[in-house]
């Protein structure tokens, strides 16, 4: 009997769904000179599928790429050239450390650290993001150190 | 939706799944060219909109992603549910129907319905098997019908893990519980327990202790039906004219047995079944119960068959162990001396040079065994003192102290404080250094005492 899930999930409908919603951000993330082509949008889906198997996890809806642009589109370290790089880097970043943190942080909470850190103590960098502030992130999360959501990266604090 | 199904369809409902219901149905449906491949997508599709809306209520609305183990155990609890309502249409047609026209969120709500009910039920079946409970020294009985079912009402959660037993049901019924799952699986052992139950109910549980005793003399300690043994004595009772209460064979008996059985299949299934009726009227056992007990003849008869081959029909039949069990002795260990005269003891037994003097102090001061330990275990007693109290006791005492500290090994002893442990070991290398017959007279003893406190 056919009830497994992976390839239900996959399927062509919600994947021109999504590409449909990604395209339709556009609209927000013009503003700032940033948009994605149809190709571009696949690519991301791409990233969004693999990156949900090798953390082994289901997603359900539209999920987080939209979230991802309209979050992040207002960065000034993100540009046309480097757009759609940081997303796919983005995505990578956002199911791994979903999954390290043991679905400890809501999606909306997780983004809004990724782009605090990222406009603030990283500068822009996404291997900063990923090798520091979300490590410590995880560090909090599961061991003993309260999360909170509003503290400064570390970089802020050292700074002050 | 089209709808390709007409009253006289063609599932077999022995082939379809009990765990599985719903899958089942689908699949054998489609196997039968009742439901079209396009069909079978729309009501997946239905399904994993539902499984959506259910990640969203599990992540609390927080996250759209969930792990893939978590989704697969969502949507097993989700089609379970979806069974439990399904199963309650009698002819499986009429379900694969419903499976088509109805959207699987109705009929995952009238499981969810269904399973609050079974489980509201099942509750207080538990409540009053829990309060009617046989009185039997058998470990596995009380802790798996007692505490893992209560195990299980405190973890199951019929909105995410409907299919989940949770406990390993170690205790075996009469009837083997195989193919099915969640609250169903719970509702039926309880109903088989129950009825076992019942049944234990009509015996003393001296006449049961004596016969589970012939079947192991460490029958408290394994996991087994208790109810089948009690059950052929009293059939075997019931067929040789028997008070069928006293549950009381001897070898003339079992040899009487195996002449009436004959040897062919038939005859032992008539035979048993003659006695189950015998056994209603003399135990006044309820229509529903003697059903139970019908309905597994059919693996009496081949155990009985088995043991006429090989010559142990002794074995399926029991012969009560009335004579052999030693008569339990209850013993106790005393009170104990208060705190501020214990430490004074201490204190003095602390300046003993030698073991006569710890042996003088001790005599004067200790009139209880529980004192007589405390001293043992606690006073830092160099090993010549320990043997030197030790030696004071009789065997009989040995015993009791035997009874209390069995010999232990690896992690159990390990469990011990230290003075304990150390207490422990020079306690059996003064057992094992007292003659083979004395040491084997302690062990027979020990095994009848029961320590009270």
């Amino acid at each position: 009997m056919s009830f497994e899930l992976i390839p239900f999930l996959g399927g062509q409908l919600a994947e021109r769904q999504t590409i449909t919603e990604i395209i339709e951000s556009n609209d927000v993330s013009s503003r700032f000179g940033l948009t994605l082509t149809e190709n571009q949008a696949a690519a991301l889906i791409q990233t969004r599928a693999e990156s949900l198997a090798e953390n082994g996890r289901i997603e359900f809806g539209g999920g987080i790429i939209k979230r991802l642009i309209y979050e992040f589109c207002d960065s000034p370290f993100i540009n046309a050239g480097n757009y759609e790089q940081t997303l796919h880097e983005l995505i990578e970043l956002f199911y791994s450390y979903k999954s390290q943190t043991r679905d400890m942080i809501g999606d909306d909470e997780l983004i809004a650290y990724m782009k605090k850190s990222f406009d603030g103590a990283c500068q822009g960098s996404v291997e900063l993001l990923a090798d520091r502030e979300l490590d410590r992130l995880t560090r909090c999360l599961i061991g003993d150190r309260t999360f909170d959501p509003d503290e400064q990266p570390l970089e802020d604090m050292e700074e002050e | 939706m089209e709808i390709s199904l007409s009253k006289t369809g063609v599932l077999n409902r022995e082939a379809l799944s009990g765990e599985h219901y719903y899958a089942s149905l689908v699949e054998q449906g489609r196997a039968c060219g009742l439901i079209s491949n396009a069909q079978v997508e729309a009501t997946q599709s239905d399904c994993m909109n539902m499984l959506a809306k259910m990640v969203a209520v599990y992540n609390r609305g927080a996250s759209c992603s969930v792990r893939a183990d978590v989704a697969q155990e969502l949507l097993k609890s989700l089609l379970y549910t979806a069974g439990v309502s399904l199963k309650m249409f009698d002819d499986p047609n009429d379900a694969l129907a419903a499976i088509m026209t109805e959207p699987f969120e109705k009929l995952y709500n009238n499981g969810i319905e269904l399973i609050n009910r079974m489980l509201c039920t099942t509750k207080l079946l538990h409540a009053r098997l829990s309060r009617e409970l046989f009185d039997t020294p058998n470990e596995f009985y009380r802790s798996t019908v007692i505490d893992g079912i209560i195990g299980f009402f405190k973890l199951y959660r019929p909105e995410f893990s409907a299919h989940e037993i949770h406990i390993t049901a170690d205790y075996p019924t009469y009837h083997t519980m195989k193919d099915i799952a969640g609250i169903e699986f719970i509702k039926r052992y309880l109903n088989y327990l129950y009825y076992e139950n019942t049944f234990l109910k009509r015996f003393s549980p001296e006449y049961v202790h004596r016969l589970l005793y012939a079947y192991d003399k460490n029958y408290t300690e394994l996991l087994f039906n208790i109810f089948e043994p009690v059950l052929l004595c009293a059939l075997g009772c019931a067929l040789l004219d028997r008070n069928v209460r006293a549950l009381s064979l001897n070898p003339g008996d079992v040899a009487r047995l195996e002449a009436l059985f004959g040897g062919a299949e038939e005859n032992i299934a008539e035979s048993l079944l003659c006695a189950v009726d015998k056994l209603g009227s003399q135990l006044a056992l309820t229509g529903a119960l003697l059903q139970y007990i019908r309905s597994g003849i059919g693996k009496l008869v081949m155990e009985i068959k088995c043991a006429l081959t090989s010559g142990t029909l002794d074995r399926v039949f029991l012969i009560g162990r009335q004579h052999d069990q030693p008569q339990q002795v209850n013993y106790s260990f005393g009170g104990k001396m208060d705190d501020e005269h214990f430490r004074s003891v201490i204190s003095e037994l602390l300046l003993c040079r030698n073991s006569d003097s710890v042996l003088n102090v001790v005599k004067e001061n200790v009139r209880s065994l529980a004192d007589f330990e405390d001293i043992l275990i606690d006073a830092e007693l160099s090993s010549e003192a320990v043997v030197a109290l030790l030696g004071e006791l009789t065997p009989a005492e040995l015993a009791v102290f035997c009874k209390k500290f069995p010999s232990l090994s690896g992690d159990d002893l390990k469990a011990l404080r230290e003075n304990e442990a150390r207490f422990l070991l020079r306690f059996n290398d003064y057992l094992n250094s007292l003659p083979p017959d004395r040491r084997d007279w302690i062990a027979r003893t020990a095994e009848a005492l029961r320590i009270t406190e």
